[in-house]
């Protein structure tokens, strides 16, 4: 084959401005710390790659809720634990009401402070986190529980509902992270309502009546437990789902990365390879292009 | 036989020596003339002496009478032309494709924190936030800024894909305007060929430079060249005459007010339309009108089912004051999707489905969070909003792919046949340098002739008779 100026020329250039081509790329993939540009560049891994991107945003937004959930179910647990000593109360002085010895003035100074404990337990049941009312079913803007009569009160009003507040922890999965208070509190025993008997009968001095009310304290401390297993149960579930999908995002990031980011070491091996070769190019192109015939000629 | 017959021999191969050195310059001096073909003298031995007839002299054998430059002719092979022509409008139009889906690519941009993807992800995102503050009108206002984001980034990812077929309409005309300037200029050429040819001499220069015009116009559209005894290049496109003996045919975009007013491709002449032009000019109709409204299309598709699903779950609930029937999103595809006026008090969002309007109800909000995991039917496929994105971008990069790698393809395989090209018509300036010799030789050695043919005559006219 003839081989031509223009040819030389042409092949040099064609081979420099490769080498140069692939330099520029390692050179991008060394300062953004990824190995694609655009989807074309290996369309497989960024498909890839986008459906990693959409579980780690959803993972996020799951996690955020959980911590939230747990806020929620935390603050429910302090409050029944809260609920819990108020009875434990209650029921010493029931306990101690029913003792025949003790005179009206000494039964009157107990109801006293049976009804601190029921405004206590009202304050309890109207627990809030930021002004809303976790007690209160889907009715989270007004207080659950109102006093009623009196004062001192004789009875208790509950102002929410019984749905259910539901949060999203992980695809598909919703957890109520809300007791409401009616069947925490007016469930099968009326808590509120136990406590006004209780006073009304210490300030009756009916010492076989205080007696009976023990063991409806009982029932309403029974009763407070078993909601506190419920909420116990949900915070596990919920810390476990949290710690899995903590796993699954170091798994998901550290799959992103595989995925999306340039090896440096390899990258920088390359461009070193690269770099040589543009060398080399250059170094042809000049010697081969510089001498021709003319030169030797006088 | 005269005594100066030598001197005339002598002569005209110092004339053939000057010519072929001549020819030799032109060459150097375009060594780097894109399309120029090297040129060659062509020496041939001129007639003998004598010719035969009855009156000739009577001599012992035929005698040389010396050199003549019969022409000057280029080096060039057809069949290379013929094929890189083909070759070039085909990575004419791959060339043209491949810009404009890079171009979609960065007007995408994914993935990136910056993307539809991204921006669909925040909106579900705010939903979820809503679903925990349902009482919050913070919140509401939060999950209606993202719906405003969400649909401004369909806005303006329609508006730059449209913006791209503006500029590829633009480049329509500019490559119709170019094809009727090269048609023009070929016919003008046409012309001054066929006058130099009828007397006698090759035109060289004024061929390359119309190969060159021929080349230039083969990457634009598929062409087909035919050249007629006389000198006339004939250029046919779409089976009709662009460049016929009597007239450069033009061509014209006329606006197609069917097609947003973009440019068909007709005959200036009549307005028939030429309906099958290949090269550039095919691939840059193409991409406007196919390529780039498919992804524009699959846009569309996601911002109305967007539109649809949201708008369906967020009519049947209930806002914060207990009314009932809103429409979050307005609009039907990726142009004009917009927020809907009905959310313009946040109130309205509708977080709840109990018709009492309860502050806590999130059932809703959690119902519409819940969309981007639904399968909804799109296009026919079984698929979520997210996926269905998705395999948008994944087939624009595999369509992106495709055409880069028929670009590289065509690119060597060009390169490679332009090699082969310049292997026979390029200078070679040691071929020239040794021709340079070659001329620079045999003319001294003519003046030699001519020196000792002069000592002779010294000789014969003044040194025999004194």
């Amino acid at each position: 084959m003839r081989v031509t100026n223009t040819m030389l020329g042409n092949t040099i250039l064609k081979n420099i401005s490769a080498a140069y081509a692939r330099i520029e790329r390692s050179e991008d993939q060394l300062s953004s710390g990824k190995l694609y540009r655009q989807p074309s560049d290996n369309p497989v891994a960024i498909n890839q790659a986008l459906g990693i991107r959409v579980s780690l945003k959803e993972t996020d937004q799951y996690l955020s809720n959980i911590s939230d959930g747990l806020t929620w179910l935390n603050t429910a647990d302090t409050a029944l634990k809260n609920s819990t000593d108020l009875l434990q109360r209650a029921k010493e002085l029931a306990v101690a009401g029913a003792n025949g010895t003790n005179t009206q003035s000494d039964l009157n100074a107990m109801a006293a402070e049976v009804d601190q404990l029921l405004s206590e337990m009202v304050n309890v049941g109207n627990t809030n986190i930021a002004g809303r009312y976790i007690f209160g079913g889907n009715q989270t803007t007004i207080a659950p529980f109102s006093e009623a009569g009196g004062p001192p009160p004789t009875a208790i009003n509950y102002n929410g509902d019984s749905s259910a507040i539901n949060y999203e922890t992980e695809k598909g999965v919703n957890i109520s992270v809300n007791l409401p208070g009616d069947s925490v509190f007016k469930g099968s025993t009326d808590v509120f309502q136990t406590l006004i008997t209780l006073r009304d009968d210490l300030l009756a001095g009916n010492y076989a009546a205080v007696s009976a009310d023990t063991s409806a304290v009982d029932d309403a401390l029974g009763m407070i437990t078993d909601a506190q297993m419920v909420v116990g149960a949900k915070l596990n579930r919920l810390e476990m789902t949290q710690s899995r999908l903590e796993d699954d995002k170091l798994g998901l990031t550290k799959a992103l990365s595989g995925v999306e980011d340039a090896d440096l070491a390899e990258v920088i091996t390359r461009l070193k390879m690269d770099e040589n070769v543009y060398q080399a190019a250059l170094m042809a192109g000049s010697t081969a292009m510089q001498k021709s015939l003319i030169d030797f000629l006088k | 036989m005269d005594g100066f017959f030598g001197i005339g021999i002598a002569r005209k191969a110092l004339d053939a020596s000057q010519y072929g050195m001549d020819v030799t310059a032109h060459n150097i001096a375009n060594a780097n003339t894109p399309g120029y073909s090297r040129q060659r003298a062509i020496l041939a031995a001129a007639p003998s002496f004598p010719y035969p007839g009855y009156n000739r002299p009577m001599l012992q054998a035929q005698l040389g009478t010396g050199v003549e430059v019969k022409s000057v002719e280029r080096v060039r092979s057809s069949y290379f032309d013929d094929q890189i022509r083909k070759e070039n409008q085909s990575l004419g139009g791959w060339g043209v494709k491949d810009d404009a889906l890079k171009q979609v690519e960065s007007i995408l941009n994914e993935p990136s924190d910056t993307g539809l993807q991204n921006m669909m992800g925040e909106f579900w995102d705010s939903w979820q936030e809503l679903s925990k503050n349902p009482e919050s009108l913070s919140a509401r206002s939060s999950v209606i800024e993202m719906g405003r984001t969400l649909a401004s980034t369909f806005n303006q990812l329609d508006a730059k894909l449209s913006r791209l077929r503006d500029n590829l309409n633009d480049q329509v005309s500019v490559k119709v305007d170019e094809v009727n300037n090269i048609a023009d200029r070929i016919y003008a050429l046409n012309k001054d060929i066929v006058r130099i040819q009828t007397t006698g001499v090759a035109p060289n220069d004024l061929r390359d430079e119309r190969d060159k015009l021929v080349d230039d116009l083969s990457k634009i559209a598929d062409i087909t060249v035919a050249e007629q005894d006389s000198g006339t290049e004939l250029i046919f496109l779409n089976g009709r005459q662009l460049v016929s003996e009597y007239s450069a045919n033009h061509i014209q975009a006329t606006p197609n007010g069917l097609n947003s007013g973009y440019g068909d491709v007709t005959w200036a002449v009549d307005g028939s339309p030429v309906t099958s032009y290949g090269g550039e000019l095919k691939s840059l109709t193409d991409t406007r009108d196919t390529t780039i409204q498919k992804y524009r299309g699959d846009l569309d598709t996601l911002a109305s089912t967007l539109v649809t699903e949201v708008n369906n779950l967020h009519a049947a609930g209930v806002g914060l004051d207990g009314t009932t029937g809103w429409n979050f999103f307005a609009g039907t595809g990726a142009g004009d999707i917009a927020l809907s006026p009905d959310v313009d008090d946040p109130k309205h969002v509708a977080a709840a489905t109990n018709p009492a309007g309860i502050p806590g109800d999130n059932s809703n909000a959690l119902a519409i969070a819940k969309l981007k995991d639904t399968l909804l039917t799109i296009n026919g496929d079984n698929v979520t909003m997210n996926d269905y994105y998705r395999s948008t971008i994944t087939n624009l990069g595999i369509e992106s792919q495709d055409s880069s790698t028929m670009v590289t393809n065509g690119k060597l395989y060009t390169d490679l046949l332009e090699n082969h090209r310049q292997s026979v018509s390029g200078v070679s300036l040691d071929e020239e340098a040794t021709n340079m010799i070659k001329y620079q030789r045999a003319y001294e050695a003519a003046a030699r002739v001519i020196t000792m043919l002069d000592d002779m005559l010294d000789t014969l006219i003044n040194r025999m008779i004194r």
